[in-house]
């Protein structure tokens, strides 16, 4: 992948988050693995343990491959469950948080100086690094139930709701507390370098919400509404991703005030049916199954994109295209350059 | 209600405490043990398992049902006798090589226990000598694979292909799911069933005991 004359705007992927038709269709990823990153460009790059110029020089590294494969604008979230103490639960087995007294014992208090502490160094870097036109989108990474997860682990919470209903939904709340103190100062230190700010929360598998949609709009949405608020009192404007079957709760969610939305699989619903269902109210993002990029050549994926990016564009109010997840690491790099090499030729035939 | 139905309502609704009071209270009035499991404790995970199929139970239900289930379920085995058993089949279940995601193949676990199945669960990151190794030890019936990654899936195959090169796979039926698999894979890599929900993974366990 070379350099090329593309000037990045992020004032056009913004228009995605205002429900208007961007002047060209713009590029999104929730994430692109640094080891992706690596791969296509055929050396290592990684921020493990780089500091000052060094790590201007890794988001320059990152921006450039962003900007080089025409994205307006590209990811980064300072990830909250990671600075958690005990943090692992969200990959499954139990977290620090079993009870009460668990709970009452966590270091909340000092969560915001381990983030800061841990995380300043990155955004004052992407500051220094941005290329012209180019800003980021995300925040403060992981959503109210990953940390939900992450504290409790999802199956103890699963019995928790059940055991301990009183300390379930006090545990929301805290999480609540801690995801607005620290999305206070992310807004109002790091606005500039933010076109828009994204929470990802993951509510749902293949078939349904991972808790059911009356207790996610009790417990969780509240809490997202708390975070909407501060970004939108900023003026900015705010993105949900969130994978799985989660039509039960999409209307609870843009009431509470969500302006974009992404995540889509095959396996649950055709990408037409977000365009159907939601495209009035909020605008899109992604629109490709991650498993179709993968597992497919590139003549294969570019066809796809080119005819069905498309039509979404053309059905869409305000679209952005991309896969429906991310871009792992073990993504080919042929077929996120096919559906990159798509939506310049969908550009290309609009600009004729 | 009688004492049965009681405790058939009590798994369903996770109440373990009186799942577990009431199968204490049916065995002291000589309730015929088998009898709790098949009347009681089978049919309330099938009406579990159905209502979440059906998107009228949510994970937290059917973990809280697994557990009020599995503690009646203790609370009986001493009381079988030799000629009776607690299990309509053996099965192992494991998440394949590479993939550390548990709770679904979790779920799956615990529907096929509270079907009726006995669960050999191997855990996350299982490779083919796992598998194999696990089959050689306890003779199951049926092997049940997940995956949650893409990648991982393809582990699935080189189970299979190993299986056939140890001389096991007639002896066990094989069952695979998870978020990327569909039956179409399933069919391609030569698996005898996929199933994309817990409930629907017992009922394909219970056909291809009698297949």
């Amino acid at each position: 992948m070379t350099e090329n004359n593309f000037q990045p705007d992020y004032n056009n992927i913004l228009k995605v988050l205002y429900n208007q038709r961007p002047d060209y269709l713009p590029l999104y990823e929730h994430h692109i693995d640094a080891p992706f990153i690596s791969k296509a460009l055929g050396r290592e790059i990684s921020a493990a343990g780089k500091s000052g110029k060094d790590l201007v020089e890794h988001y320059k590294t990152v921006t450039g491959f962003w900007k080089a494969n025409t994205y307006d604008a590209f990811d980064y979230e300072a990830a909250i469950c990671e600075i958690f103490p005990g943090h692992g639960a969200i990959l499954g087995g139990e977290g620090p948080i079993q009870n009460r007294e668990d709970f009452e014992k966590y270091p909340f208090d000092d969560l915001p100086r381990i983030f800061w502490e841990t995380y300043t160094p990155h955004l004052e870097a992407i500051r220094e690094a941005l290329p012209a036109g180019m800003k980021a989108y995300g925040g403060c990474g992981y959503g109210i139930f990953e940390s939900s997860q992450d504290l409790v682990g999802y199956t103890s919470l699963c019995m928790l709701q059940y055991d301990d209903p009183e300390l379930f939904a006090d545990i929301f709340k805290r999480i609540g507390d801690l995801y607005e103190t620290l999305w206070s100062e992310m807004i109002r230190k790091y606005s500039d370098i933010f076109v828009f700010f994204r929470m990802g929360d993951d509510l749902g598998f293949r078939s349904n919400t991972l808790l059911s949609p009356d207790i996610i709009r009790e417990h969780i949405i509240p809490q997202y509404k708390r975070v909407i608020n501060l970004v939108h009192q900023s003026g900015k404007k705010f993105l949900m991703h969130s994978c799985g079957c989660i039509f039960s709760v999409m209307d609870d969610l843009i009431a509470a005030g969500i302006d974009a939305k992404h995540s889509n699989e095959d396996q649950i619903a055709p990408y037409m049916r977000w365009i159907e269902d939601y495209s009035d109210r909020i605008g899109l993002f992604g629109g490709f199954d991650m498993n179709e990029l993968i597992l497919n050549p590139y003549d294969y994926v570019y066809k796809k994109v080119l005819e069905e990016g498309t039509e979404f564009r053309a059905k869409a109010k305000g679209y952005g295209l991309g896969s429906g997840n991310s871009i792992p690491e073990y993504a080919s790099v042929e077929g996120f350059t096919a559906m990159v090499d798509a939506v310049k030729e969908i550009r290309r035939r609009e600009a004729k | 209600m009688n004492q049965i139905e009681k405790i058939k309502e009590f798994v369903i609704k996770g109440n373990f405490k009186e799942a577990v009071a009431g199968t204490v209270q049916a065995l002291n009035e000589k309730t015929d043990p088998q009898s709790i499991i098949d009347q009681a404790l089978i049919p309330a995970m099938e009406e579990v398992g159905k209502r979440f199929e059906c998107g009228e139970a949510f994970v937290p239900e059917m973990l809280m049902a697994a557990r009020a289930m599995k503690a009646a379920l203790e609370t009986i085995k001493p009381y079988l006798t030799s000629g009776q058993s607690s299990a309509i089949g053996k099965i192992i279940i494991g998440t394949v090589k590479g993939d550390l995601h548990d709770i679904g193949k979790n779920l799956v676990a615990s529907m096929l226990e509270g079907v009726g199945f006995e669960v050999i669960n191997l855990g996350i990151d299982v490779d083919s000598n796992k598998f194999i190794q696990a089959i050689n030890e306890h003779q199951p019936d049926i092997l049940c694979m997940s995956a949650l990654l893409t990648t991982t899936m393809t582990m699935m195959e080189n189970v299979i292909k190993d299986l056939e090169v140890a001389g096991l796979r007639q002896k066990v039926k094989i069952m695979v799911g998870g978020a990327p698999v569909s039956n179409d894979f399933a069919m391609k890599i030569g698996a005898d069933g996929y199933s994309d929900n817990a409930h629907a993974a017992s009922e394909l366990a219970k056909q291809l005991m009698s297949a």
